[in-house]
């Protein structure tokens, strides 16, 4: 396979995706009803394909020693391949949460009533999914981002569909301001790190991040850094401003202080499986994205930028903590609580993999813990949402403690996904939650810096304020009188995919490295963007105008 | 002050140049000031309209002719009448006046003081790299070269702009659809 | 110190900067000239917005309905489009001619005008251009 090809295989998941997506866009419209309720089925099998993809890829090409990458398939990068199957296989979880969304929708509702002629420019199932699997693809082209500009369409790819699907999946006030408040914050935290960006490029001179097999020879962000630190020049001032400003700007989609204050109005307008879409797949594009723009400048980070992802990291985990305590929506204490786990994983941002050169083993890789975090956090906010999206009452959708209250007693299989990801979400051994907490804050702790060993201590405290108000929703599950006004909804899928990611938090807070978890894990963080695929054929050529390259199949299966 | 060092890359018309760049500098930065003093939202489109040109001017001045190009064109022609007719669409009078308070004034303000002192420092400080300035040797052809750029190197980003189109595409129609149906149903509601 | 590289040769501008000053030198004129030597009446019908036509009904400040949206926003996905196919256009022969990859070149564009028509095409479907 040529040059081009090979980076072309790299994207097929996404490219798989894109097809599914518009597939659902257009069976979404079909004037049959039984075409149209294929659409999540579509979508589901489309995801599928892209986990299983890549590992039938794998085994029907065995990989040839230092073909490391090709284990998990056509990924360039380890890391990438790592985000895109958690990515995936989150997403199918997700899917399966939010299946009955659209079936809920009062137009929809109307649509598969009545008998009448079927009026396209009513129904929203068919865009739903196509949004909902074109966001998760940008997701996924961000961790495979190996340069500037293609990092910065990711990121919009994997924002603009939310801010449709955010309007569209609930007919009420408080989604339509929550949806004006994230778009505008949004498009400001976009001019914020599109600034950065072309800062970043200014001082460089060039918008590749890394070196993959098309660009050879050519130089990179990583490469021009490495160079002055070499030489032992101190950075441009112009980079860390580009990069702080970049940083400040996708701080925005992990919801991390100070571009935080969207979240809690957000989470709480927006309908509950979409909180959970919300809570993941943003925060997923934002830290692969962090973890590629700071790879560049390579661990430990220089000063000025870790001292305010530092401050950043205290201010964001104790925020979201304290906040969280006061508030009296489950809904807004999760929203809170999201906040709060970003601020975790900046501290793995911050740790990087600077102690990993100190000979520490690979649990003191802070990428590790920020990949693995992404699972843990992933599969416990699924978790929650989820089973609050199977509560109602009267008709709305639950969200205060009165809400939940004792619903052990009424659905104690609810309940118990609901303890499962709280205590995920606490750090309680054996669940996931756990695992998660030692990979990121070891890897802060083997470095051995005093502010980091304090940065520790903080989120360590922050744990256990945490704890309170965790508990305080567990306690009102299982010692609350129950209301009679609160009922299940009819979801089997929303509750099987709350069950399935509770039970992950259970098995992979068991058996992550039996799984070979950690394997993938130390691998996936070795170095961001680092491509361990070698060209079969490097006719070394200049890329720019000597492409010779088998493109017509591979173009003609992306549309 | 700031010490302008004229690099002139063929023939002796350097203060062309440097007066042409003065001009646009100086179009962009009144025009923004007046854009974010003005009370008056249409008013404060037009001066952004003026500052975006002034901007495409300097584009041409640094022989990024393309980018000139799709500055004209998408935003002083596109974005600007987006703007406006978000303004028409959305607010019971265009005309409105929007005057921010003093709080939100003087936090603005003491923001943009900081960023404006950042940036300058920075890019004083910077001493642009070679490679940001290397025009390829015949500027006439820089399309050709972005061109060439696209269609390789860049062509995931190139594709993938071309699918964010189309979901932009799809986006505004689908919220404009609802919203239409939205109306009548209004409509036929009042009259009743 | 701020260093500019800068194009200096402007020559094949010439012609664009003749044009801009007739532009400004035919509308100032315009202007002037009406005011100078054009007669001033003033009065109730004069001032209306169409002293021959149609009377207006209501004024021209209220707001609009939200379906023009979408032309506005046509437009500039069309603008868009554009730019990106100019820079193909300017390059596609020459990069066709030396690499002998004709139709990857014309594919790879072909691609990128395909998802357009294809949000044109639901756009259809959707009934968006439908003004009823």
């Amino acid at each position: 396979m040529t040059l081009m090809g090979e980076k072309l295989a790299t994207i097929g998941p996404e490219m798989v995706l894109s097809v599914g997506a518009l597939l659902c866009l257009f069976l979404g419209l079909a004037r049959s009803a039984r075409v149209r309720h294929a659409t999540p089925l579509i979508a589901g099998v489309s995801l599928v394909l892209c986990i299983v993809g890549p590992m039938a890829w794998s085994a029907a090409r065995p990989a040839a020693p230092g073909e490391i990458a090709l284990v998990l398939g056509l990924a360039a990068t380890p890391m990438a391949a790592f985000l895109k199957i958690t990515i995936a296989s989150i997403g199918l979880l997700l899917l399966l949460v939010s299946y009955r969304t659209p079936d809920q929708l009062p137009q929809n509702i109307e649509i598969e009533r009545s008998g009448a002629a079927f009026d396209p420019g009513q129904t929203t199932r068919g865009e739903f999914f196509a949004f909902f699997l074109m966001s998760l693809a940008g997701a996924m082209l961000c961790a495979g981002a190996d340069g500037l500009v293609w990092l910065f369409l990711a990121l919009e790819l994997t924002s603009l569909p939310t801010y449709i699907m955010l309007v569209t999946t609930r007919q009420s006030t408080l989604a339509r301001e929550a949806t004006v408040k994230y778009f505008f914050l949004g498009a400001l935290a976009v001019a914020m790190f599109l600034y950065g960006f072309t800062l970043i490029y200014g001082a460089t001179g060039v918008t590749q991040l890394y070196t993959t097999p098309v660009t050879e020879g050519l130089a990179t962000v990583q490469s021009v850094v490495a160079e002055w630190r070499q030489e032992g020049q101190p950075l441009p001032l112009m980079l860390l401003v580009g990069m702080g400003l970049a940083i400040l700007g996708i701080s925005f989609k992990i919801a991390a202080v100070p571009m935080h204050l969207y979240t809690a109005d957000v989470y709480q307008g927006a309908t509950t499986p979409m909180t959970a879409f919300l809570a993941f797949v943003p925060k997923t594009a934002g830290f692969a994205s962090l973890v590629l723009l700071l790879g560049t400048l390579g661990w430990p980070l220089p000063e000025p930028i870790a001292a305010m992802l530092w401050i950043m990291a205290v201010l964001t985990m104790t925020v979201g903590n304290v906040l969280g305590l006061m508030q009296t929506s489950v809904k807004r204490a999760l929203a809170y609580s999201s906040i709060a786990h970003s601020g975790y994983m900046l501290v793995g941002l911050l740790a990087g993999s600077a102690a990993m050169e100190a000979g520490q083993p690979v649990v003191a890789s802070g990428i590790a813990g920020i990949l693995f975090y992404l699972v843990a956090y992933g599969v416990a906010n699924l978790a929650s949402f989820g089973v609050l999206g199977c509560l109602k009452r009267q008709g709305e959708e639950a969200e205060t403690y009165q809400d939940i209250s004792g619903l052990h007693h009424r659905h104690p299989w609810l309940a118990a996904i609901m303890l499962i990801s709280l205590l995920s979400l606490i750090g309680l051994p054996p669940l996931v939650g756990f695992l998660g907490k030692i990979y990121l804050f070891a890897p802060a702790f083997f470095t051995g810096e005093p502010a980091m060993i304090w940065l520790v201590v903080i989120a360590l405290i922050n744990s256990a304020i945490s704890a309170v108000y965790y508990l305080r929703i567990a306690a009102a599950i299982y010692f609350g009188q129950p209301s009679e006004e609160v009922e299940r909804d009819e979801q089997t899928a929303r509750m099987t995919g709350s069950g399935i990611a509770a039970t992950a938090a259970v098995v992979l807070g068991l058996g992550a490295g039996a799984l070979g978890l950690t394997d993938m894990l130390a691998k996936a963080a070795d170095q961001p963007g680092k491509v361990l695929i070698q060209p079969a054929d490097t006719d070394g050529d200049e890329a720019a105008s000597e492409d010779r390259s088998n493109i017509p199949s591979a173009t003609a299966g992306r549309n | 002050m700031l010490l302008l060092h004229v690099q002139t890359v063929g023939s002796s018309e350097g203060w062309v140049t440097l007066v042409l760049f003065y001009l646009f500098a100086a179009l962009s930065g009144v025009s923004a000031w007046a854009l974010v003093l003005s009370p008056n939202i249409i008013r404060m489109a037009v001066y952004l309209m003026l500052t975006l040109a002034g901007v495409a001017g300097i584009y041409f001045l640094l022989g990024a002719e393309l980018l000139a190009a799709v500055q004209l064109i998408v935003y002083v022609g596109g974005v600007l009448i987006l703007i406006i007719f978000g303004v028409m669409l959305t607010s019971r009078n265009p005309y409105l006046n929007v005057a921010p308070r003093g709080g939100e004034m003087a936090l603005g303000l003491v923001l943009a003081t900081v960023l404006a002192v950042l940036l300058a420092v920075a890019v004083l400080a910077a001493g642009l790299p070679e490679a940001a300035a290397a025009a390829p040797d015949d500027d006439r052809y820089a399309v050709r070269w972005i061109g060439a750029l696209l269609l390789s190197r860049h062509l995931i980003a190139f594709e993938v702009a071309a699918v964010i189109l189309l979901i932009v595409m799809i986006g505004a129609g689908y919220l404009v659809r609802r919203r239409i149906k939205a109306n009548q149903a209004g409509a036929t509601e009042g009259r009743s | 110190m701020l260093t500019l590289a800068t194009a200096s040769e402007f020559s094949h501008y010439v012609p664009l900067a003749v044009l801009l000053v007739m532009a400004l030198i035919f509308g100032v004129a315009n202007l002037v000239l009406t005011h100078v030597i054009g007669p001033s009446r003033k009065g109730k019908v004069k001032g209306t917005t169409y002293e021959s036509g149609v009377n207006p009904i209501g004024t021209a400040r209220r707001r609009f309905n939200v379906r023009f949206y979408i032309v506005a926003m046509t437009f500039l996905l069309f603008d868009v489009e554009i730019v990106f196919l100019y820079p193909w256009a300017s390059v596609f022969s020459s990069l066709a001619e030396d690499s002998g990859l004709t139709p990857v070149f014309l594919g790879r564009c072909l691609f990128f005008i395909l998802t357009s028509i294809i949000a044109f095409a639901y756009a259809w479907r959707k009934g968006v251009f439908r003004y009823d």
